[in-house]
């Protein structure tokens, strides 16, 4: 059974639909990458699924099927004992979510004793392990979180997230604001923390070389929906949709011989308004006429889906 | 050299700053020396805290380099005489910053925000500042060009956004911009506009660039020239092709080692973790702690910045004369 599954999720902002008719599902230890530009829906989806949706945001139809039960009618409080046990999360700002005025200790604890009550000395240890699992020096334990610095206290707030051994982690754009080489650090070991807690994970982020890097599955959010979802592998050769092959265009090798700035022209259309056609359609450089006028239909199979018009009609469009 | 229009040498700034009631030195930027040529791009690589932003503010003028230090150049004139003309400083030598929607009055529209310089620097009124700011607009490709000037910030996309600010900085007719990190916030898909049309206006306009980035694609993208910056210094500059493709700074290499490469998942295992985040102290190479290759000669000896070929020079031990041979790499 997946860990996680989502049917038909709707959630809007007042008028706003930021998330549309979103189905995924996660397999066990599997971590699923969703990339999109900015204002796709990616964080709405991903707070939206582990419950974390602030007003006026509300979750409009759909399930979230976690381990066969659906989260979307629980209340907080039939959600609290499944927090950092069952679900934890690790956000952009993460390094900022950490209580100032507590040591990296206290931090742990706190979250160790509400939910998993051990003695004192057990809990040193395992904080102990857990900063050394993403390659702090345990004697950090007993620093302020302003003595760090962000790569390292984002690194702490990714071990909080497995301090318990969630089933399901959501870590949302967890290496956007860092530099390059630290970003490539936290990867590196998010890679090995997976192969070793196997827990399965939705992993936000702009950035598609690192999604790339980290996912098994992606997911390509346009507008609010997934436009497209492919194993990494697939994705990377055969793109099948547009807007996902122009934004594998926009990566590239930066030490090959000759290199150019490619872009997206166009911009995303304004969620409060849709209209029927493909939100994509403006910007296509394939578009036939049809993708103006009939939304096209999310067809999935298997572990893959897709929205676009051209399914199938490749050799036509080709030619 | 009348085609240099920037020129930095030897140059220093020291913060001083209080901890646990002790005062502390922080060397944002060490003996850092560059020249930036007429109409050409310089980017400024290097890792959060390098001193990028602090060249930045020496060059604009907003901070002062330290007493005992080198000098800056600008049209050959040393920035202390500047000093004295600071507005016709300011006219010549424009900046951008990383975030456009920071940058910009929420409540001011576009043709305010473009129109403010023209009436500063140029004195420009009525009629002939309301062509000049359409000029501009078009300039940097906001069109249809009336619609645009009427329009407020939260109306425009961050790419559009930057383009405005863009345009303010141009309002003066700069020969100098400095970017500091102006495409870092914006989707990649709408970069490669703001990419292009930095270089279309240095090719159309004449303008000189200071690209402040963290990141090498772009620096590679768009730079003639590159410069790496490791904790304040110099380690490697040069020509932004082979600075790239033939990196020889270890530093350079780790840089290049981290842009993820989804085609060839098998290299990222090779990822050396231990490189992250060693402080060292404050003799010898700064790279020293972290350097895959360091050796003993290196904490005893600061390397300096020594060409290695036609179009390279590198701040590293490895290619200095003594032992010529890389030890492996
Ligand atoms: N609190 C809110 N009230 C109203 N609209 C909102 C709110 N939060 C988000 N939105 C809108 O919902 C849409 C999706 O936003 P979301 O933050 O989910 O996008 P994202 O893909 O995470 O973008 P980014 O890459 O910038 O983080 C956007 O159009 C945004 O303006
Ligand atoms: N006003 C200041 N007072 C004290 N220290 C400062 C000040 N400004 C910068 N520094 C220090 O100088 C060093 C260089 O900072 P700078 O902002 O130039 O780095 P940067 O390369 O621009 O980094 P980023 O990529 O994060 O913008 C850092 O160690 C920083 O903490
Ligand atoms: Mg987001
Ligand atoms: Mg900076």
């Amino acid at each position: 059974m997946a860990v996680l599954d989502v049917k038909h999720l709707t959630v809007g902002y007042g008028k706003v639909q930021a998330v549309r008719d979103v189905n995924l599902s996660l397999e066990k230890g599997e971590i699923l990458g969703i990339v999109g530009e900015s204002g796709s829906g990616k964080s709405t989806l991903g707070s939206a699924i582990t419950k974390l949706l602030r007003p006026p945001g509300k979750i409009l139809s759909g399930e979230i099927r976690f381990e066969g039960e659906d989260l979307v009618p629980l209340t907080e409080k039939q959600l609290r004992h499944k927090r950092w046990t069952d679900i934890s999360v690790v956000m952009q700002s993460g390094m900022n979510a950490l209580n100032p005025v507590a040591t990296i200790r206290r931090q742990f604890e706190d979250v160790i004793l509400v939910h998993q009550p051990m003695g004192k000395a057990k809990m040193a240890e395992r904080v102990d392990e857990m900063l050394q699992l993403v390659n702090i020096d345990p004697v950090y334990a007993d620093h302020y979180p302003h003595e760090l610095s962000g790569g390292m206290k984002q690194r702490v707030s990714i071990a909080l997230a497995l301090v318990l051994d969630p089933k399901l982690i959501l870590f949302d754009e967890p290496t956007t604001a860092l530099d390059v080489v630290v970003q490539r650090f936290i990867v590196q070991n998010l890679k090995m923390l997976r192969r070793r807690y196997n827990f399965s994970a939705l992993f936000i982020s702009h950035d598609l070389g690192t999604v790339l890097e980290i996912a098994d599955r992606v997911a390509v959010m346009y507008a609010g929906q997934i436009v497209e979802m492919q194993t990494t592998r697939n994705l990377l050769r055969h793109p099948k949709h547009p807007y996902t092959e122009a934004l594998l265009r926009c990566f590239p090798d930066p030490r090959a011989e000759i290199i150019e700035a490619v872009g997206i022209p166009g911009t995303p259309p304004d969620l409060a308004d849709i209209t029927p056609g493909c939100p994509f359609a403006p910007r296509c450089t394939r578009s036939i006429s049809t993708c103006f006028s009939e939304t096209p239909a999310y067809v999935m199979e298997k572990d893959t889906g897709l929205a676009c018009h051209l399914a199938g009609r490749e050799a036509e469009v080709q030619a | 050299m009348a085609d240099v229009i920037l020129s930095l040498s030897q140059v220093n700034k020291t913060y001083v700053t209080r901890k646990n009631g002790r005062n502390r030195n922080v060397w944002a930027v060490r003996n850092v020396s560059f020249d930036l040529k007429r109409q050409h791009i310089v980017a400024l690589v290097g890792e959060s805290g390098s001193g990028k932003s602090t060249i930045a503010k020496l060059i604009t003028g907003v901070e002062r380099s330290d007493a005992k230090s080198g000098s800056i150049l600008f049209e050959q004139k040393p920035l202390a005489e500047w000093r004295r003309h600071m507005r016709e400083y300011r006219r010549h030598v424009q900046m951008v910053f990383q975030d456009p929607y920071a940058a910009l009055n929420p409540l001011n529209p576009v043709n305010y925000a473009v129109g403010r310089p023209l009436t500063n620097y140029k004195k420009l009124r009525g009629q002939a500042r309301e062509q000049e700011i359409e000029q501009i607009l078009q300039q940097v490709h906001l069109t249809p060009v009336r619609e645009f000037a009427n329009k407020l910030p939260f109306e425009l996309s961050g790419g559009q956004l930057q383009r405005v600010v863009i345009a303010r900085a141009l309002a003066s007719s700069p020969k100098l911009i400095v970017a500091d990190e102006p495409v870092s916030m914006l989707d990649v898909s709408i970069r490669a506009e703001v990419i292009g049309l930095i270089d279309e206006l240095r090719t159309q306009a004449g303008v000189s660039f200071l690209y402040i980035t963290h990141d090498l694609i772009s620096a590679r993208l768009l730079a003639d020239e590159i410069v790496v910056l490791y904790r304040g210094t110099v380690v490697e500059s040069g020509d932004a092709k082979t600075v790239v493709r033939e990196a020889l700074h270890p530093y350079t290499q780790l840089l290049l080692q981290a842009i993820p490469n989804p085609w060839a998942p098998e290299q990222d295992e090779n990822f050396d973790m231990s490189l992250l985040e060693r402080t060292g102290d404050d003799t010898g190479c700064v790279f020293r702690s972290r350097c895959p290759h360091a050796m003993e000669a290196c904490a005893k000896t600061a390397p300096t910045l020594q060409p290695h070929g036609e179009k390279q020079q590198v701040a590293c031990l490895l290619y200095s004369a003594e032992s010529r041979e890389p030890v492996n790499s």
